[in-house]
């Protein structure tokens, strides 16, 4: 246990937990957004919901990529988790709210 | 952000310079689709109503009740002769074909069995030798990874136009880094696009979700929904036999109601024979946006029956895929697609040789994980090219009637750049570059000799007049291995400077 807690405040322990919250935390979170993208775009469009989730679904990679990016910008890992945790969660109510 | 651009970058790099090569050879797939069947020349332009005519013939009399008919005239660089393929239903015991006609017989025309371009084409997104649908996966995490690397590229060169400018071929390996630069700013714009385009192929595999959980998860009326947007008719066979509608009348129909100059890509006949028959047919496209939607007619009257407005978001999807593929494109700026392609080639492979450089010291010896990295790099960045060389010279000199042929023609490829990777490591101490340079100048200057003696369209047998493509071939394949043969050249020149620093310094000083 101790080992593993000396490996993730390693150098390439903290390239990978931010390899985790990019990749994994960022697919739900990308995934979340795209949805409440479509449904919302459904909701208060004209558009046909076939039509606005393919819109959703040609952004989802962008949106994607920003979070990575973004992952790899915030300077602190935990405020990292933290603030893609909540932004995840908050997408997920709402995706399943609307 | 630096450092996570040299990390996604370099994982990634070999795959990618792969999926670069073979897709920017994906340009020219028809091309090297006939130049790997030499005792076929391209079929001149006749009417469409000869080619519909003809196929039709050929269908009635070999697959006439198939399901579904597909036609492809004469008329484009991706169909230099007239082309037909049927299929049957999943169920049904008959198999699927395709043959190219020859639209004055009326039978098939033979030629060798070969991979051709496009089998090369798809490994650009199949890759090759692996379980179906695993490569596309693979591709996609690849394609992201490439996006990814190219917006943190963009935020690691911040000074964006003062690294363009600065190109310093003598200082080792900034020049290196100078020349990742020049490449990837060059072709900034071409990149993005074609990574997110890239991308875009990829939705149904890595993003299903955002369908799925926006149709809460009721799969069904997606998929009929998808279906509808597409276009994709549902029409069934009625089971009651009714003639086709004759060529001369369809033809006549097509004509009147495509676009004005538009040509027809291929048609689809769907329940031919059949009173519920249907005829789609899908124009070429002129440009990356769709101008004109395929159009249905009715298969027993050939009368025009809708051509849908086609949907905002799925004309916006196309727009991506029409990018990418290049399929509209002319000779120029198909020309334009394969330059930013090679521009796009020589990022990755200068990106991972700067890598390496940056890790050598050069007081000590090179760690085992420098060298495999060396070897690697020479056996994926010439390596491929030499192997793509034997894939064309094993098309030229496989026995014809050898069972498999078309495997064995990818299997040379890939066995010959195993034989690469072998010299790489055989040489990864002693001048590797230098080496695997002269045996790729060697492979392409192979490729028009095997070709001159093989077939009776070589350099000098045949003229620019009657043979572009073979002449251009054999100039293109001189020229690339001239430009080698020059880069072993300068690679033995810098090889003997640093051999003996004492007397190039004279030298340097009995100049100055």
């Amino acid at each position: 246990m101790k080992k593993l807690n000396a490996y993730f405040r390693s150098y390439n322990g903290q390239v990978l937990l931010r390899l985790i919250a990019a990749i994994l935390i960022g697919y739900l979170a990308s995934n979340a957004i795209g949805v409440v993208m479509a449904k919302s775009l459904d909701r208060w469009t004209s558009l046909h919901l076939s039509e606005a989730s393919l819109y959703a679904s040609l952004s989802a990679f962008f949106i994607y990529s920003v979070i990575i990016l973004w992952a790899f910008s915030v300077r602190s890992q935990k405020k990292l988790w933290r603030q893609l945790s909540v932004l995840t969660f908050i997408f997920a109510v709402l995706a399943y709210v609307i | 952000m630096i450092w996570l651009h040299t990390w996604a970058g370099l994982v990634f790099c070999w795959l990618l310079y792969f999926m670069f090569v073979t897709g920017t050879l994906g340009y020219l797939d028809s091309e090297l689709d006939s130049w790997m069947k030499p005792e076929l020349s391209a079929a001149e332009e006749v009417s469409l109503e000869t080619d519909l005519s003809a196929a039709v013939t050929y269908l009635q009399a070999h697959a006439a009740d198939a399901e579904r008919w597909f036609i492809s005239p004469a008329n484009h660089r991706d169909n230099p002769q007239l082309r037909v393929s049927w299929r049957y239903p999943r169920d049904s015991e008959k198999s699927n074909g395709r043959e190219l006609i020859n639209r004055d017989t009326g039978e098939e025309l033979h030629h060798r069995e070969t991979a051709g371009g496009q089998t090369l084409y798809r490994m650009h997104y199949r890759l090759h030798y692996l379980p179906s649908g695993w490569g596309f996966r693979l591709v996609g995490i690849f394609t992201l990874a490439m996006f990814i690397a190219l917006l943190t590229g963009v935020v690691a060169h911040r000074k964006l136009f003062k690294d363009f400018f600065s190109f310093r071929p003598q200082k080792g390996k900034t020049a290196w880094l100078d020349m990742h630069n020049l490449s990837s700013i060059a072709s900034l714009p071409f990149q993005l696009m074609i990574t997110y385009s890239g991308l875009i192929f990829a939705i149904s595999t890595w993003m299903p979700f955002v369908g799925v959980a926006a149709y809460d998860f009721d799969v069904k009326s997606l998929r009929a929904d998808i279906n509808e947007m597409r276009g994709r008719s549902s029409v069934k066979a009625a089971g009651e036999s009714a003639n086709l509608v004759g060529m001369d009348i369809l033809s006549q129909n097509i004509e009147a109601s495509i676009n004005d100059g538009a040509l027809v890509r291929f048609i689809e006949i769907k329940n031919p024979n059949d009173r519920n028959a249907k005829i789609f047919v899908n124009p070429h496209l002129s440009g990356p946006v769709q101008e004109q939607n395929k159009l249905q007619f009715d298969g027993r009257s050939g009368k025009l029956e809708s051509s849908k407005e086609q949907s905002g978001a799925l004309q916006t999807r196309n727009v991506f895929i029409n990018l990418h593929e290049g399929l509209f494109a002319g000779p120029a700026l198909r020309l334009l697609y394969i330059l930013s392609g090679i521009l796009g080639t020589l990022m990755v492979a200068t990106g991972a040789i700067y890598y390496a450089q940056k890790r050598k010291r050069p007081t000590h010896a090179l760690s085992k994980q420098q060298m495999l990295v060396n070897i690697v790099n020479g056996g994926t960045i010439i390596g491929l090219p030499i192997s793509i060389c034997i894939f064309m010279i094993s098309n030229r000199l496989l026995a014809i009637e050898l069972d498999q042929r078309a495997d064995w023609e990818v299997h040379s490829m890939f066995l010959a750049w195993l034989a690469s990777f072998v010299l790489a490591a055989f040489w990864v101490k002693d001048a590797m570059w230098k080496k695997l340079t002269l045996v790729l100048s060697i492979a392409l200057f192979t490729v028009p000799i095997v070709n001159f003696f093989s077939t009776n369209r070589g350099l000098g047998q045949s003229s620019w007049q009657n043979d572009t493509l073979f002449v251009a071939t054999d100039v293109v394949m001189l020229s690339m291995a001239a430009i080698s043969l020059l880069l072993w050249a300068i690679l033995s020149k810098k090889e003997q400077r640093q051999q003996s620093p004492i007397r190039s310094s004279n030298a340097h000083s009995a100049v100055a």
